[in-house]
C-alpha cells in the first residue's frame, strides 16, 4: 500500500511537469521580420566605417538615446560598406510590434571614441536617413510586425549631399552615461 | 622406443593434470543483508584473478579452481555498501557476507566546510554532498553536467553559481573557489573553472559550501566552495574499459536544421589502479569527441589523469596527482539570430581555440599518536594555455582576416595547515598559503602577481550541545608594476563566527556570519579584446576588490540517509565587479565597481531513502529494492541596490534566476537495473548584454537506466527528454535533446 503511495506521488509529480510544457519546446525561431533597402543620395563621407539600420519603438521625445529603445538592428557588412554602394538590402528579425522610427545610421571613428573632450562625438550629424510615410513623407514612418501580417518590407531614402535632415530632431543630442544608467 | 616415449609424456600430464586439480579448491558461500536474508544478484569478484559470480534467488554463490594462497574476495551490490574480505585458500571453503545497506550508514563525513573531517550536521555552514554512486547512476559526461543537479548551485555555460553569487563573463571572476582534493584549480588568467579538465570518472565525493568561505579559503570562495575529492587507488590490481556513444535529436524546429550529417558523440576510456610495494597507483586515459548539436562548437579532447599514494611512517600519507587535458574546440561565440540558432555567422564556422591544461600537486598529511595533532602540507600547480582564431573582419577585397589571442597562464602555491585538539571540547586549526601567477597573454599583457595568507580557526564545544566556531584570515596579493600600470596591493581580513545547537541526536539549528572580499583577476583587470560584432572589451586597472557580508541560519534533521534542511541567508555585496556595456554601444564593455548588490533567499532540501517503505522482498524476485528522492528548492532575490537606490525600483542582477526546483529520484528494480530520473526548473533568468532577446524557465529532465551483471554495466540515456529550448547566456541554446549508451566492464 505503502509502496503504491509513493510510486503514485512520483507519478503524479513526474506527469504535472511533462503536462506543464504543454508540447511546447521553450525558446523557437522568431518568424517575422522586416526587409528592405536603403538608397543612398551624394558621395559617402571617406571616414564612414560603419553603418547601421536601427529599429525602435519610437524616435525619442527628450534629448537621449538609450540602448533600451533599440529593438533590433542591421549591420552593413563591411565588404558592402568598402564599397559605398548606392543601395543596401537588409532583412532584420523583428519581435511582434509597432515601430515608429527606423533609421540608418554612418559612423566614423570621431563617433565611438566617448572622450570628453572629443570634438566630434556621435549626434545627429550621424544619421543618414529615416524611414518616412509613403504617403506623407513629411512625417515618420510607421512598421508593423506581427503573425499574420505579411512581411514587411520597406524603402529609405539616405542622403549624404545635401546632409539629411531628420524629421523633428529634438535639438542636440545626448546619450545615456553608463554610469547613471547601468544595470 | 617411440610409444614408450608418448607413454611417459603422457603419464607425466595426467599426473600434471592430478597434481594441479589437486590444488585448487572451491569456495561457497551466501551473500545476507544484516538481518541474515540471502541477497540475490550480489556481485562477488576474487581481485586479481578474473574469476567471480553473481549470487541466486537464495543469496548463494559458488567459485571453483582457486588454487591455495590468499585472496581478496570483494561483494558490491546496488543499495548496499561494498565489503572486501581476505580469505586464504587451503580447502574447500564457505564464506558469508553481510552487506549494510546505504540507508543505513551513519550521515555523510565532509571535510570542506571547516577544512577538518566532520560530520555534515556539525557544520555552521550549509553543505550539499554528491556520492560517486550519484554520479555514476547517471553517466555524467563532466563535472559541470553534475554540478547542474545539486541544490543551490546554477550554470550559467561554464560559469558556477552558489545561491545567485555569480553572473556570466564568459568564465572570467569565479566567486566560487573550485578545488580538487582541496587544491585550487582555478586559472591564473582569468581565475576560471576549466570543467572539462576535470576527472568525473574519478569523483569519489563532491562537496559544496553555500556560504561565503573568505575567512578559511580567500578571495575566490567569497560566493561559495566547491571540492572535487578524487577517488584512491584501488587495494587489488583492476582494470576498467568504458565507452560511450551518443547521438543528438533533430532540432526542434527545422528553421534551426544546420547540418544534413547525424550529430554524434563518443568517449572511450581505460584506467587501471594496483599497489607496487608501498605505492597505490591510479592511472587513467580519456578520448573524447563532440560533433555537437549546434555550428562552430564540436570539440575533441584527450585526457591523462594519474594519482599515486603511500603510507609514511604509522599515520602518514603522501600523494601525488596530475591531470593533463588537451583539447581542440570550435569557439562559436552567439547564435547568427534566433532565427537560426543553432548556427553561427557564416563568417565565423572556422573560429577555433586549441587549449592546453595541467594540474598537478603534492600533498603531505599525518597526524600525531591519539590524533590530537593533525597536519598537512600542499603544493600545486595550474597550467594553463590556449589561443583562439577568431573572425576579425573582411579586407577592401571581401577576404576574411581573423585574430589570434593566446594566453599562458601558471599559478604555483603551497599551503600548511595545523589542527590541533588540546581537549576533547576544544579544536583549533592554523595554517598559511603562499601563492605566484605568472601570465604571458596578447590579451591581458605579461602579468605577475604573488600574495599570501594566514588563518585561524577555533572551534569549541565546552557548552555541549552547543558548538561554536570562530576564525579569522587575513589575505594579501600584490599585482607587480609594468610599463603602463602602476602596481597594486590588495588585502582584507575576513572574519566569520558559527555556532551549531543539537536539540538531539538527529536534529540542529545552525547559523554562522562572516565576511567575503574577491580581489579582481587578471582578466577583468587588464582584458582588451575585441570579438568582430559582439564584444569590444576594454582594460580597467582601477577596479577596486569587492567585499561582502554573509549571513545565513537553518535546520537540520539527518537520520541515516534521511535528510531534510532548510536555510535562510542574506548576502550583502559592495563594488561588486560586473561587466558593464557601454549603453552608447551595445557591445563595448568593460569591468567595473558598478553594483552594491543584495542576494537575499531561502532554501530547503530533503532526501528520502525509501528502501524499507518500497521493499517487496528481494529474495522472492521483488520488482523493486530502494526509491530514493532528492527535492531541493532555492528562491533568491538578487537586487542591484546601488540603482535601485537612484531609481526607486527593483533593479535585479542578470543571469539569477529567482526560482529552482529540483527533483532527483532514483530507483532500483529487478535484480540489476537501476532508473533515474532528475528534473530541474528554474525561473528565466534577466539577460545580460541584449535586454530585448527572450528567455523561457529551463525545464530539463534527464532519464538514465542502468544494468549491472557481474563485473558489466550498461547505461542507457536521454539527456533534455523534453527537447526543450532555453538559454543560459545570451544567444546561445542549452543543450537540446541527446541520446546516449554507455557501456563499462572492470576487470
Amino acid at each position: 500500500m505503502k509502496r503504491k503511495i509513493w510510486l503514485s506521488t512520483f507519478a503524479i509529480i513526474v506527469g504535472m511537469f511533462l503536462l506543464g510544457n504543454n508540447c511546447d519546446y521553450g525558446i523557437k525561431p522568431d518568424a517575422q521580420s522586416l526587409v528592405g533597402e536603403v538608397i543612398f543620395n551624394g558621395e559617402w563621407p571617406e571616414s564612414a566605417t560603419m553603418a547601421f539600420i536601427v529599429v525602435t519603438h519610437e524616435k525619442p521625445s527628450e534629448l537621449i538615446l538609450d540602448q533600451n529603445l533599440l529593438k533590433g538592428y542591421y549591420q552593413i557588412p563591411d565588404y558592402d560598406l568598402l564599397a559605398r554602394p548606392d543601395t543596401i538590402h537588409f532583412e532584420i528579425e523583428m519581435n511582434s510590434g509597432i515601430y515608429n522610427w527606423v533609421f540608418i545610421a554612418v559612423l566614423d571613428d570621431a563617433a565611438v571614441d566617448f572622450a570628453p573632450d572629443n570634438p566630434n562625438p556621435l549626434g545627429w550629424r550621424n544619421l543618414a536617413g529615416e524611414y518616412r510615410d509613403p504617403e506623407n513623407p513629411s512625417r515618420l514612418g510607421s512598421v508593423e510586425i506581427g503573425e499574420g501580417i505579411p512581411q514587411q518590407h520597406i524603402r529609405i531614402m539616405a542622403s549624404f549631399d545635401p546632409p539629411y535632415q531628420g524629421v523633428g530632431n529634438p535639438g542636440s543630442f545626448r546619450l545615456v552615461d553608463t554610469q547613471e544608467g547601468g544595470r | 622406443m617411440k610409444n614408450k616415449s608418448l607413454l611417459i609424456i603422457s603419464l607425466f600430464l595426467v599426473l600434471a593434470l592430478i597434481a594441479f586439480a589437486e590444488t585448487t579448491y572451491r569456495v561457497s558461500g551466501k551473500i545476507t543483508d544484516e538481518k541474515g536474508k540471502g541477497l540475490p544478484g550480489a556481485n562477488i569478484v576474487v581481485v586479481g584473478t578474473g574469476k567471480g559470480a553473481s549470487t541466486n534467488l537464495s543469496g548463494e554463490f559458488t567459485i571453483s579452481d582457486l588454487p591455495s594462497g590468499t585472496y581478496q574476495f570483494t561483494v558490491s551490490m546496488i543499495g548496499y555498501e561494498t565489503t572486501s574480505q581476505d580469505v586464504t585458500l587451503v580447502a574447500d571453503q564457505a564464506i558469508t557476507f553481510s552487506l549494510l545497506p546505504k540507508a543505513y550508514q551513519s550521515q555523510p563525513v565532509v571535510v570542506t566546510a571547516s577544512r577538518t573531517r566532520q560530520r555534515l550536521q556539525d557544520s555552521s555552514v550549509s553543505t550539499s554532498v554528491v556520492e560517486a554512486e550519484q554520479i555514476a547512476e547517471r553517466n555524467f559526461l563532466s563535472a559541470d553536467e553534475a554540478m547542474r543537479f545539486v541544490g543551490g548551485v546554477s550554470m550559467n555555460d561554464s560559469q558556477i553559481s552558489i545561491r545567485n553569487s555569480t553572473g556570466f563573463a564568459y568564465g572570467t571572476g569565479s566567486r566560487v573557489l573550485v578545488m580538487v582534493d582541496g587544491v585550487p584549480i582555478s586559472s591564473g588568467d582569468t581565475g576560471e573553472i576549466k570543467w572539462d579538465a576535470l576527472p568525473i570518472g574519478q569523483i569519489e565525493q563532491l562537496e559544496v559550501v553555500k556560504s561565503a568561505g573568505s575567512a578559511l579559503y580567500g578571495s575566490e570562495a567569497m560566493g561559495g566552495v566547491v571540492n572535487i575529492i578524487t577517488r584512491k587507488p584501488d587495494e587489488g590490481a583492476t582494470y576498467k574499459i568504458s565507452s560511450e556513444f551518443g547521438v543528438w535529436d533533430k532540432p526542434a524546429y527545422e528553421q534551426w536544421e544546420w547540418s544534413d550529417k547525424t550529430r554524434t558523440f563518443h568517449r572511450v576510456g581505460i584506467e587501471h589502479t594496483r599497489h607496487i610495494k608501498d605505492w597505490g597507483l591510479l592511472l587513467s586515459l580519456e578520448q573524447k569527441r563532440d560533433d555537437s548539436y549546434v555550428q562552430a562548437s564540436n570539440f575533441s579532447r584527450g585526457q591523462v589523469f594519474g594519482k599515486a599514494t603511500r603510507k609514511v611512517g604509522e599515520s602518514g600519507t603522501l600523494s601525488l596527482m596530475a591531470n593533463v587535458a588537451y583539447e581542440d574546440r570550435g569557439t562559436g561565440v552567439e547564435w547568427e539570430s534566433q532565427r537560426k540558432a543553432l548556427s553561427v555567422d557564416p563568417n565565423k564556422t572556422d573560429d577555433r581555440t586549441w587549449s592546453t591544461k595541467v594540474q598537478v600537486n603534492a600533498q603531505y598529511s599525518g597526524s600525531s599518536k591519539g590524533g590530537r595533532q593533525l597536519w598537512s602540507v600542499k603544493a600545486h600547480t595550474n597550467y594553463y594555455s590556449w589561443i583562439s582564431r577568431l573572425y576579425a573582419g573582411q579586407d577592401s577585397e571581401g577576404n576574411n582576416i581573423d585574430d589570434m589571442h593566446n594566453s599562458i597562464s601558471a599559478k604555483t602555491g603551497i599551503d600548511g595547515q595545523l589542527t590541533f585538539v588540546p581537549r576533547d571540547d576544544h579544536r583549533f586549526t592554523t595554517g598559511a598559503e603562499f601563492n605566484v601567477i605568472s601570465i604571458d597573454a596578447n590579451i591581458f599583457g605579461k602579468r605577475d602577481g604573488f600574495g599570501g595568507a594566514i588563518f585561524v580557526q577555533d572551534e569549541i564545544n565546552t557548552f555541549n550541545p552547543l558548538v561554536a566556531t570562530i576564525g579569522l584570515r587575513g589575505d594579501v596579493f600584490h599585482v607587480n608594476a609594468s610599463d603602463e600600470y602602476h602596481g597594486e596591493t590588495y588585502g582584507n581580513i575576513n572574519p566569520k563566527i558559527g555556532a551549531v545547537y543539537h536539540i538531539t541526536d538527529d536534529i540542529a539549528l545552525r547559523s554562522n556570519f562572516g565576511t567575503g572580499y574577491r580581489m579582481p583577476t587578471m582578466s577583468e583587470l587588464f582584458t582588451e579584446i575585441k570579438v568582430a560584432g559582439i564584444l569590444d572589451v576594454n582594460p580597467n586597472p582601477n577596479l577596486r576588490a569587492e567585499q561582502a557580508y554573509s549571513a545565513e541560519g537553518g535546520f537540520s534533521w539527518i537520520s541515516g540517509s534521511q535528510l531534510f534542511d532548510f536555510a535562510v541567508f542574506s548576502n550583502w555585496y559592495k563594488d561588486m565587479i560586473e561587466p558593464q556595456p557601454d549603453e552608447r554601444i551595445g557591445t563595448y564593455v568593460q569591468f567595473k565597481n558598478i553594483q552594491d548588490a543584495h542576494i537575499y533567499g531561502a532554501e530547503t532540501s530533503m532526501r528520502w531513502n525509501m528502501g524499507e517503505l518500497v521493499e517487496m522482498g528481494g529474495g522472492e524476485g521483488g520488482i523493486l529494492h530502494r526509491a530514493d528522492f532528492n527535492f531541493s528548492y532555492l528562491f533568491t532575490k538578487a537586487i542591484n541596490t546601488t540603482d535601485s537606490e537612484k531609481q526607486g525600483e527593483t533593479v535585479y542582477l542578470p543571469y539569477r534566476p529567482e526560482h529552482t526546483l529540483m527533483l532527483i529520484t532514483s530507483v532500483n528494480y529487478w535484480k540489476h537495473g537501476s532508473l533515474a530520473i532528475d528534473t530541474r526548473w528554474k525561473s528565466k533568468p534577466l539577460l545580460g548584454l541584449y535586454d530585448n532577446d527572450p528567455t523561457v524557465d529551463q525545464r530539463v529532465i534527464d532519464v538514465t537506466n542502468r544494468f549491472t551483471y557481474d563485473r558489466w554495466t550498461l547505461q542507457l540515456k536521454v539527456s533534455n527528454l523534453l527537447n526543450w529550448n532555453y538559454i543560459e547566456i545570451d544567444r546561445n541554446i542549452a543543450p537540446i535533446r541527446r541520446f546516449s549508451a554507455h557501456f563499462s566492464v572492470n576487470f
